[in-house]
């Protein structure tokens, strides 16, 4: 569900309305007016032109820095296993 | 709950749209636990559920996000029961309730872009695992698997409010740990 917010109050440039949404601008959720607005005044204004880029370098950082895991073979034809040998009929009703 | 399905479709589901999934699961088992026995024990169950309660699940829908609803709940499950054991891991540690998810926003933690250089994964690992579970939870749904706010409110059972202000506190926590380690390695 995209965020349709009301970002801007009457007035203009606000710092602090422009940096709280930030995070939902690079988290894709606002629609795309909105976005377009905030991305307007962001480029307005030095200050949230730097917030914006730290937050932007953070969330890409977490994504590509982090220690992947990955499963590993034995693990999946360990699953594979278990689950062709899997009862369904005897098994209870009950929602995971 | 779905109508009764055939041995063949449910090996056919499993195996094209649950079974693909099978690296992202371990990967947020693991961030959650950091004990890799216990990322394959839970991921183990994951499956074992999904295959049990596939007439649940239906064909086609997002397979991705129900998976990991079936993981987070047996995490949550597992340390429950670990809780109520002596010298075990306090529950209370590592599942917070923080009455403040609500709260309105509060700002960001200074933070300079060059921090980020030089740091190497061990290092946001470390910092992400040193966040309490439910701000850890949200990050790396979103940001390391971008599910969207609808989606984590879904897997995580909140309301999309909070996952946003939870994302929100998440991160500002995250960055304070980092701005530490960064202090402690030199980079700043």
């Amino acid at each position: 569900m995209k965020r349709d917010l009301k970002i801007f109050g009457i007035g203009g440039h606000n710092c602090k309305s422009v940096v709280e949404k930030v995070e939902i601008l690079l988290d894709g959720e606002l629609d795309k007016e909105t976005e377009c607005q905030l991305i307007k005044e962001i480029n307005k204004c030095p200050s949230c032109l730097e917030h914006y880029a730290i937050d932007d370098a953070f969330k890409k950082f977490v994504k590509n820095k982090i220690d992947r895991k990955n499963c590993t073979k034995d693990l999946k034809d360990e699953i594979l296993n278990k689950i062709k040998h899997i009862d369904t009929e005897s098994e209870d009703a009950i929602e995971p | 709950m779905g109508t009764k399905k055939t041995k063949q479709q449910r090996d056919s589901i499993f195996h094209s749209e649950f079974f693909p999934h099978a690296d992202a699961l371990y990967n947020f088992a693991y961030h959650l636990t950091y004990n890799e026995e216990e990322a394959n024990d839970l991921v183990q169950e994951t499956f074992m559920k999904a295959y049990r309660f596939i007439d649940s699940y239906q064909e086609g829908t997002n397979s991705k996000a129900w998976l990991f609803k079936i993981l987070k709940n047996a995490f949550i499950n597992h340390y429950r029961k670990r809780a109520k054991q002596p010298n075990q891991v306090d529950f209370e540690d590592i599942v917070s309730h923080h009455d403040s998810d609500s709260e309105k926003f509060k700002g960001s933690v200074d933070l300079r872009q060059e921090i980020f250089q030089g740091m190497l994964g061990d290092e946001i690992s470390n910092a992400i695992n040193s966040i309490p579970v439910d701000f850890k939870t949200v990050i790396l749904l979103c940001d390391v698997e971008g599910f969207t706010y609808e989606e984590i409110a879904k897997i995580v059972d909140i309301p999309i409010g909070t996952v946003r202000s939870r994302l929100h506190r998440a991160r500002n926590l995250l960055k304070e740990k980092l701005k530490d380690y960064a202090g402690t390695l030199g980079y700043t």
